[in-house]
């Protein structure tokens, strides 16, 4: 009953949120173009590369989603007041952060349906591959999500929250081993050197 | 059932600023609610008006004090108090990408309203509201007095047992407002409960049957529009052109404000005559008129700034 009680709403929520969202709908096709560029700079300058720039691709775009959260909740609480009217309601926080990270993923996700369909003909995986990447993904989204919800609480004003989003997305999305391999990291040189110092 | 909509006791709340100094935006504030009231609440900007409604909506947490919602506590037990409210935000905005008919029926259905009673109650709400005519055009595309419209369309369609309403009016016009104290004064006659703020004392005093008056987070004054009048020594306000020049002349008759060249006394009827043959002597022209909510604001509040 307290589960249900907590959870009511929700799926109201998550339709509004993903209506608003399909009616901005040049910023679904915009958010392509990072992942995109960079998809077709490896097809270029490393075509072997390219089946893991593309599971790279779906993980910054997933991280990326997540990172829209922070924006759209800082925007509904800052620039509309309208977390207000919402959290003085009978909507739980759970159900009104469940339907902002939803709204997005649902609205956000078909461009990286695409890159999926792309990597199937590429590099067609296994189910066991596929599950263990859908849950890989889903991680992602949760993650940032929370991230960007927490991050988006922390500020009274938009624009200090913009280069924050800018932090955050290159930081876990473009730095990291996403893109590339992760044996291109030294992470083997820098561990044999401690060893050394160690000993 | 407690017969009380809402009771604060004692209410304060310090802001902890981050290297700033804390700023006690309540100090003390007790007030009560019956049910089916129409209250405001009066004060200057950063009085602490803002504060009261958020904590008392279970937006914010009191530093000490205590709020009852129909008896419910605010900090202990929000989740029976939130079904219970609705909220209009000050400068709130609609969901821009969303028209007004989505807007109200979606957070009818959010707060758990069946299908068919948020679509009637959507209807009716922005019927009242007069947005029928927008009410498909998405919100962005609104003027700024629309789009508070549909806000207050938004909660005023919930019907909830206490409305909570921070300057429900702010940038609408003159038939606009009319609109919402109609709805507000019809909600009540239902069985409502209506906490407003309002920078509009005009409005303060159509609408509401009591107000409290708060500066700097203490309630100064708590009564009638007609009872603050009173406070202010007298019920009428002779206004005597050119008059600036001459204010020891009717020291004696009561309280005296110049205003440019005028001279402004506020007293009681009794004495109209007398003031009126010494302006006449003294070839001045006067006017009588009824002492405005806004005087007694304006001298209540004035003699806690002086105190100070």
């Amino acid at each position: 009953m307290a589960f249900g009680l907590r959870w009511a709403g929700t799926g109201v929520f998550l339709a509004t949120e993903i209506r608003v969202q399909f009616h901005e709908w040049l910023a679904i096709v915009t958010g392509t173009l990072t992942p995109g560029a960079l998809l077709i700079f490896v097809a270029v300058l490393a075509p072997d590369l390219i089946a893991v720039t593309l599971i790279g691709s779906l993980v910054y775009s997933m991280f990326l989603i997540g990172q829209r959260v922070l924006n759209e909740a800082a925007y509904i609480r800052i620039d509309h007041k309208l977390n207000e009217l919402y959290h003085a309601s009978p909507l739980s926080p759970e159900a009104y952060f469940v339907g902002i990270a939803g709204g997005m993923l649902v609205a956000y996700l078909p461009p990286s349906l695409f890159v999926l369909v792309i990597l199937e003909l590429l590099h067609p995986l296994t189910l066991v591959a596929w599950l263990v990447l859908a849950s890989c993904l889903l991680a992602v989204w949760a993650v940032s999500s929370t991230i960007g919800y927490v991050v988006s609480t922390l500020f009274k004003d938009m624009k200090t929250i913009w280069p924050y989003s800018a932090l955050l997305t290159n930081v876990f999305g473009i730095v990291p081993p996403v893109f590339y391999p992760i044996r291109f990291v030294p992470i083997e040189c820098s561990c044999q050197r401690a060893g050394r110092r160690s000993s | 059932m407690s017969p009380e909509a809402l009771r604060a006791v004692d209410v304060r709340k310090v802001y902890h600023g981050r290297g700033s100094p804390d700023v006690e935006a309540l100090r003390g504030v007790s007030l009560a609610l019956r049910r089916g009231e129409r209250i405001a609440l009066l004060g200057r900007n950063g009085a602490g008006k803002t504060t009261f409604l958020r904590i008392a909506s279970t937006l914010l947490i009191p530093t000490s004090g205590q709020i009852e919602v129909f008896g419910h506590d605010v900090v202990s037990s929000p989740e029976t108090v939130r079904p219970l409210i609705a909220v209009v935000p000050q400068e709130g905005k609609p969901f821009f990408h969303l028209t007004p008919r989505e807007q109200v029926y979606c957070y009818l259905r959010a707060r758990g309203i069946p299908r068919e009673d948020a679509k009637a109650r959507t209807e009716a709400a922005l019927e009242k509201m007069g947005l029928e005519e927008v009410a498909d055009r998405l919100s962005v595309t609104l003027s700024g007095g629309q789009k508070q419209r549909a806000m207050v369309a938004t909660v005023m369609a919930t019907e909830a047992p206490l409305l909570f309403l921070d300057e429900p009016t702010i940038g609408l016009d003159p038939f606009a407002r009319r609109a919402v104290w109609d709805v507000l004064r019809d909600l009540t006659r239902r069985g409502c409960t209506v906490l407003l703020t309002t920078h509009y004392l005009d409005e303060a005093e159509a609408l509401s049957e009591r107000l409290y008056i708060v500066e700097e987070g203490q309630i100064l004054f708590e009564g009638t529009a007609e009872e603050a009048k009173r406070q202010i020594g007298g019920t009428l306000r002779i206004s005597i052109e050119n008059g600036g020049n001459h204010r020891e002349r009717f020291a004696s008759f009561g309280q005296s404000v110049a205003e440019g060249n005028s001279l402004h006394i506020i007293t009681e009827p009794g004495r109209v005559h007398e003031i009126m043959d010494v302006a006449l002597r003294e070839h001045l022209s006067a006017t009588v008129g009824p002492v405005s909510l806004e005087e007694a604001f304006l001298t209540i509040v004035g003699r806690s700034i002086d105190a100070e």
